[in-house]
């Protein structure tokens, strides 16, 4: 009898589903990074002055950083003025309504299995698509007015509400927090906006769309979450890209914000290309996330499912200011045949009593190799703090690797930490029992992998589980061993 | 590139020119290691394996050569190990061959002193390519220490102790290097104590154990550090095929106490116990920062690591498991738990696991904590008063490893040593 893994190793490799190419009439920035470039950007959005120059104070800092080189993954050196950072799709004039929407891009997102159309008639969830550099529609707008909820990508938010922007741009990520944020800071073009005011719970799901499409280009979105006091928001974030055999690089920036009593849930299911058996091509995916509970009582949860990316590079993290606030981390990773993840958090206590929890659970197949990296920091200040860490890596194969590597630095006495982490392999047991009731061995795989995963998955909305789960076998499927 | 050093004082290069001419050994070879540490410098906090400690005052002192200085036995008397023992002991680096004994020792084993050993062999220092610029800085001037060899089948029932004691002059350097080798099928049983004896003091430590297939060796290491002394050790353990190796440190006193372990699981169904505790006072800090290699399948390792941190004490513990793709079938265990007993204390720990093999059973738990409010409640409810009653239970915390210790009189001075070290514990040492 063949064994469990050689039977899922013939269900050859799973192509990515979601790689093909739009061909559209776009708009590109020649490639290259200076100040001009920077300028053009800032110009095409018809920014303020005070932006420009937030932009190029940015790009100061960004100037005098290196690629930094601590992590896992080896990246090399990437040529950032290989780069296109601007390209759009050519727009005669901005579509009044979703029906006005260049067809092609529709077509695109009917392909990716979110029609635009369908938004229309479905409600619960509040999209906002953002293809290449631009947003390209979003919907529910109007629905989500009437609440004060603002909802829009962020260059209509800096038209629009620029106070907003204005004070809460950079509050959590500063221009100078990281190489990637600081380029990031410089020539970010699009992304997602959010405010949620006082004592509102906004009645829908809220999403973002990322689609790259050019050849040549990066992605830089920069996503700005504002939960104003006793308001509560669930957003959720998706990805994808073509396939090809370069590497690009999507660097982008969330930051979100909580005041009193607030709570912001934000997931992402993250599909970028991954590059091939062999390891072409495939997104880099480094992006900086952090939230802030500037508000007492106040809530950030971070649930994420990545499975695409040919290296993703992340820590969504918290930074637990108010008194009683809570920060949670959720995440799944995948890393299959040469995909690789540097991945994690950072919880950082500040304030009395503030509270956070970390599940981590890494699926290391193919010749995937995995890291989780955590920080777990309790200031003199964060009287009764209390964090519990857990973190599981699931070997599929001898050719992958699970590392992990948490810090804890601890300075109140008061403070509860707790970190565990074990490593194994799939069980042969319990994909044996599987089979005993005729189980197909591929469907026992994904189950136990499921069922691995469940916390996790648990905290995803509704909407997104069900998308997740599939992504999950399909990400596995054939490549075990 | 942001620098990653900080330049060794002049006195350093000073001081190896001044004692370079009666060092034993190969000259030249010295010569290289010291350009290679120089090379190097002494690593800053953004070296990876480093970011918890600063050595930015030992690289800004100017060391001096450790004075011959003559140490009574009774001045050892705390430190010493009753019954069946044989010992070498050091002072300042050197072997006071007054104070050691080592007649009677079994046929098979023979014990000398590293500079005797280094004279006859010199490829024993031939680590002047060293990664890391103790170990060169070690090897460029080591001058004491043992050599310790013993041949196939011997089971040694004495233990043997190394004591190494530092007095004098508080700016004085030492670099001893311990060399143990157990063959075949072959039992010993080590101690190696530290003493600071006056203020002061800088032991840079190499130590080389390796086991064979079928051996076993069990290590006692006591660490009594002095106010303002340094000790940096780095031990470098490898295991043949059935090996057993286990060792025990305990931790207390030093400005800067930093023991490195550096395990290769070389042969199949080897077995590695690595157990400590540490207690940190005011003004001191203690890290441990240990990397265990599996690199043959079927093999077990364990981690124990337990620390008390009371006012101004801080701790870093950076504990590593490492499996290689052919190391199949891995049992590794990893612990650090931390009881922190202070505001002004601080503890980071990073307890990590780099895996590329699928068949293997890994874990690693860190805790950090404060006493358990029920525990201290019943002990209060009983009329013990807080002090002691801390006291009680942070003993108690320590007790699991310190039972892990070979020699009786080893867990004797361990206790003695951390009651002293706890507030309350003084009450407590007359109660037990």
């Amino acid at each position: 009898m063949a064994t469990a893994l050689e039977t899922v190793q013939e269900y050859t490799g799973h192509e990515y589903k979601y790689g093909f190419y739009t061909d559209i009439e776009a708009e590109y920035a020649p490639k290259g990074l200076d100040e001009g470039i920077i300028r053009f950007i800032s110009a095409k959005k018809q920014e303020p002055a005070w932006l420009t120059e937030w932009r190029l104070d940015a790009y100061r800092r960004f100037q005098a950083m290196e690629q930094p080189d601590w992590q896992k993954p080896e990246v090399g050196i990437i040529d950032l003025q290989a780069i296109s950072y601007y390209a759009a799709p050519v727009q005669k004039e901005k579509p009044k309504s979703l029906d006005e929407i260049d067809p092609e891009i529709r077509r695109t997102y009917e392909k990716l299995g979110i029609p635009i159309e369908e938004q229309k008639l479905l409600s619960g969830v509040a999209v906002d698509y953002v293809f290449d550099s631009v947003s390209v529609a979003t919907t529910f707008k109007e629905k989500l007015k009437e609440l004060g909820i603002v909802f829009c990508s962020i260059s209509e938010a800096v038209q629009e509400h620029p106070e907003l922007v204005r004070k809460y741009l950079g509050s959590v990520v500063p221009q100078g927090d990281n190489y990637f944020a600081a380029l990031n800071s410089a020539v970010f073009t699009d992304g997602s906006f959010v405010y949620v005011p006082k004592g509102v719970r906004c009645p829908m799901e809220l999403s973002t769309y990322f689609r790259i499409n050019a050849a040549g280009t990066g992605q830089f979105e920069r996503t700005l979450i504002i939960a104003d006091e006793g308001s509560y928001v669930s957003y959720l974030e998706g990805c994808t890209a073509p396939q090809r055999d370069e590497h690009q690089l999507h660097a982008a920036v969330v930051e979100l914000v909580t005041l009193d009593d607030a709570e912001i849930k934000y997931s992402t299911v993250q599909n970028w290309y991954p590059g091939d058996h062999e390891g072409r091509g495939g997104v880099y995916n480094f992006v900086t996330k952090r939230g802030l509970c500037r508000g007492k009582r106040s809530k950030i949860s971070w649930t994420q499912v990545e499975t695409g990316s040919a290296i993703t590079w992340k820590y969504p993290s918290c930074v637990l200011q108010g008194d009683d606030s809570i920060g949670e981390f959720y995440s799944v990773a995948v890393t299959n045949n040469k995909q690789q993840a540097d991945t994690g958090t950072k919880m950082t206590h500040i304030g009395k009593n503030t509270r956070s929890r970390i599940v981590s659970k890494g699926i290391s197949a193919g010749r995937g190799d995995q890291t989780y990296r955590g920080l777990v920091r309790v200031l003199k200040s964060a009287e009764g703090a209390r964090n519990h860490t857990q973190c599981d890596s699931m070997l599929i194969g001898d050719q992958c690797g699970a590392h992990t590597v948490p810090y804890i630095e601890v300075k109140n006495p008061s403070a509860k930490v707790e970190h565990e982490a074990t490593t194994s392999k799939i069980s042969e047991d319990q994909l044996f029992y599987c089979r005993a009731r005729g189980v197909s061995e591929e469907d026992a795989v994904a189950l136990v992998v499921n069922g691995f995963c469940r916390e996790v998955m648990d905290e995803l909305p509704m909407e997104f589980a069900v998308e997740a789960r599939k992504l999950l076998g399909i990400s596995l499927e054939g490549s075990v061993g | 590139m942001p620098v990653r050093r900080f330049d060794p004082s002049p006195g350093y290069a000073a001081l190896f020119d001044q004692v370079k001419g009666a060092l034993p050994g190969d000259g030249a070879l010295r010569e290289r290691s010291f350009e290679r540490f120089q090379e190097l410098g002494f690593p800053n906090q953004r070296v990876e394996a480093w970011k918890y400690t600063s050595l930015k005052t030992l690289a800004e002192r100017e060391p001096s050569a450790p004075a011959q200085a003559s140490v009574g036995l009774d001045a050892l008397e705390p430190y010493l190990l009753g019954g069946d023992v044989r010992r070498l002991v050091f002072v300042n680096g050197r072997l006071a061959e007054d104070l050691s004994s080592i007649d009677g020792l079994p046929s098979g084993l023979t014990v000398e002193g590293f500079a005797k050993q280094v004279r006859a062999n010199g490829a024993l220092l031939a680590d002047a390519e060293a990664e890391r610029s103790l170990t060169a800085l070690n090897a460029a001037m080591a001058e004491g220490g043992a050599a310790i060899a013993l041949a196939d089948g011997i089971v040694v029932e004495p233990v043997l102790q190394l004591l190494f004691v530092t007095t004098g002059d508080p700016s004085l350097m030492v670099n001893p290097r311990n060399v143990v080798r157990v063959g075949k099928e072959a039992t010993l049983r080590l101690a190696e104590t530290h003493v600071a004896l006056g203020e002061g003091g800088f032991t840079n430590l190499v130590n080389e154990f390796t086991v064979d297939v079928d051996g076993t060796l069990e290590v006692d290491k006591l660490q009594f550090g002095a106010p303002g002394s340094v000790l940096i050790g780095q031990t470098a353990m490898r295991l043949g095929e059935r090996a057993r190796l286990s060792q025990t440190t305990i931790t207390a006193g030093g400005n800067l106490v930093r023991n490195e372990s550096l395990v290769r699981l070389e042969g199949r169904h080897t077995d590695l116990h690595l157990n400590g505790v540490y207690v940190p006072v005011s003004g001191e800090h203690v890290d441990t920062v240990i990397r265990v290699e599996h690199n043959a399948p079927d093999c077990e390792s364990n981690q124990f690591y337990k620390g008390i941190l009371q006012t101004g004490g801080h701790a870093a513990f950076a504990g590593k498991i490492f499996v290689d793709q052919i190391a199949q079938k891995t049992n590794a265990y990893q612990q650090n738990d931390n009881l922190m007993l202070s505001r002004d204390a601080e503890i980071d720990t990073k307890p990590e696991l780099e895996i590329y093999a699928d068949d293997v059973k890994c874990s690693h738990g860190a805790t950090v904590g404060e006493l358990d409010e029920t525990g201290l409640f019943y002990l209060r409810s009983r009329g013990v008063d807080l002090a002691t009653a801390e006291a009680i239970l942070s003993f108690a915390f320590a007790g699991e490893v310190v039972e892990k210790l070979i020699h009786e009189d080893s867990q004797h001075q361990a206790r003695r040593l951390i009651l002293e070290r706890l507030d309350g514990g003084e009450k407590l040492a007359e109660l037990i």
